[in-house]
């Protein structure tokens, strides 16, 4: 007697994830674009401000973390696009796949794509600006890796509410941006304290991770009834 | 009275003016649209 | 009904005459700022009831998603809008205050971004009612207002941590501590008087949403039977 396969979490949450993976390997759409989008940023930054070392230290938290927000909503609204082919979201929601699995599978997905896009653009701000960070660089990386998992997690919640309106690609940003805000404050706070290694980075670190976890699990508790709203 | 004053109190009431003329609207509109479906249709 | 609200449309607007005489010519004029002060009196009164309706927003919204019930619907888009209404209300007589009286028309600390912050959410919170297709934009407001409300806490509290460089001016410095008799008399009638209008403002566009809902059903009804 042939019995249902009942798809576990983790089994739905890994295949999501590689199949974004391929398919956005295969296409490098999102990747191109988004590196375009950065490599602009970055460049025109660096004509329209001409600081000193000091001053760059004190300003490239900031500009580092514009130029990832912006050129994230183009890979955040890639993401969902695709399962609006070929009924896949459709197929979703009558699946016994735990919704949850498929969204973590976006988040990490996009995690990793703007990740990668940090891992480029770090280098070009670097030298443009002839940086060098007093601070620890593993301190950094792990503000990065918060501040990143903020950004993303609210995308993609966003990104999922935003398929069925009109105009997506603006409803992305418009309903992402207010709500990022304190986060921004706390991760281009805590990236200038170690690239000028002064200011405490303790308080903005914690801050952006109650951030990362509340709304992580307000996504999380919601995500469902996104999906299944009509 | 300041003109900021004056400026401050005016304002007001003149976005809760609109506000409410929106409103109107609203309903005279929707008005419309009851009376439309209660109408008889087209033919006998 | 009609009666309850036109008797209480009167009432409404007897109070605002009231506050507004209160406010205006009854109150004393503030010794340091002079009489800009008197924009207070409804700067103040605002903020609360845009406070409110975001507030009343949320616990709709929370109903909404628990129970589905289109009323809980109503009332939400109804306090959202007017919420939105009142905090541009504050966004704009702030300003008008601050200018003359601290010399600069705005501050980045935790309070008034936090106002302006709320403002953004709301307002993305009608354009998403605005863009997004009839089955599914009470789920997706509801969702958003959750967000919203969250999001309005972290907002204040980063402010507070995040935002040293800047001068935190105590606006409204004088509201609690040591307030002139009179003058809190005539904050009181504002904030009555407003707080009724408020209600009435919400009364009247929820009651319109529930035409609206009425309407739409009886709409869908018409289209399923087919013509005549």
């Amino acid at each position: 007697m042939p019995t249902a396969v009942h798809p576990t979490f983790i089994h739905t949450l890994l295949s999501n994830l590689w199949k974004d993976l391929c398919l956005e390997w295969r296409s490098k759409d999102a990747i191109n674009a988004m590196l375009f989008f950065a490599l602009l940023v970055a460049v025109i930054f660096s004509f329209a401000f001409e600081p000193t070392p000091e001053e760059a230290r004190q300003m490239v938290g900031g500009l580092v973390w514009v130029a990832v927000l912006f050129a994230s909503i183009v890979a955040l609204n890639q993401s969902w696009a695709r399962e609006l082919r070929n009924q896949a979201l459709d197929g979703y929601r009558v699946s016994r796949a735990s919704p949850n699995a498929l969204f973590l599978g976006k988040a990490i997905g996009n995690f990793i794509f703007v990740g990668a896009l940090e891992l480029v653009i770090a280098p070009l701000f670097i030298v443009f600006f002839n940086l060098r960070a007093l601070g620890s660089t593993a301190m950094l990386i792990v503000v990065f890796a918060a501040g990143t998992w903020a950004v993303v997690i609210n995308g993609t919640f966003f990104g999922a509410m935003s398929l069925r309106t009109r105009s997506r690609e603006l409803m992305l940003p418009l309903l992402l941006f207010p709500i990022s805000i304190p986060a921004v404050l706390a991760m281009v706070n805590a990236t200038t304290a170690v690239l000028t290694g002064e200011g405490g980075t303790r308080l903005p670190l914690d801050f952006l991770i109650v951030y990362d976890i509340v709304f992580t699990t307000v996504c999380f508790l919601l995500f469902e009834t996104v999906l299944h709203a009509e | 009275m300041p003109r900021n004053l004056l400026l401050a109190y005016a304002v007001t009431w003149i976005i809760h003016g609109l506000y409410i003329v929106v409103l109107t609207h609203k309903a005279a509109r929707l008005r419309r649209e009851y009376e439309e479906l209660n109408k008889p249709g087209p033919g006998r | 009904m009609n009666k309850k609200l036109v008797f209480f449309a009167l009432v409404t607007l007897g109070l605002l005459l009231y506050a507004l005489n209160q406010a205006l010519y009854v109150a004393p004029t503030e010794e340091t700022m002079g009489d800009i002060q008197r924009i207070f009196y409804y700067h103040v009164p605002s903020a609360f009831v845009a406070f409110a309706c975001f507030f009343a927003n949320l616990v709709a919204s929370l109903v909404y998603l628990k129970q589905r019930s289109s009323a809980a619907d109503a009332f939400a888009l109804a306090t959202a809008e007017v919420g939105v209404v009142f905090c541009t209300i504050v966004l704009i007589t702030g300003p008008l205050w601050a200018k003359p009286v601290w010399g600069i028309w705005w501050t980045w600390d935790a309070r008034l971004t936090s106002t302006l912050l709320l403002w953004l959410i709301y307002v993305s919170y009608l354009i998403l009612r605005r863009f997004s297709s009839g089955g599914q934009t009470p789920v997706l407001a509801a969702v958003l207002s959750v967000f919203g409300s969250v999001d309005v806490v972290f907002v204040y509290m980063s402010i507070r941590w995040f935002r040293t460089q800047h001068p935190q001016p105590v606006l409204g410095g004088g509201e609690g501590s040591g307030l002139h008799p009179a003058m809190a008399h005539a904050l009181l009638a504002n904030v009555v008087a407003f707080f009724a209008f408020g209600a009435l403002l919400v009364w009247l566009r929820y009651k319109l949403e529930r035409s609206r809902q009425q309407l739409d059903e009886l709409h869908a009804l018409a289209a399923e039977r087919g013509t005549n």
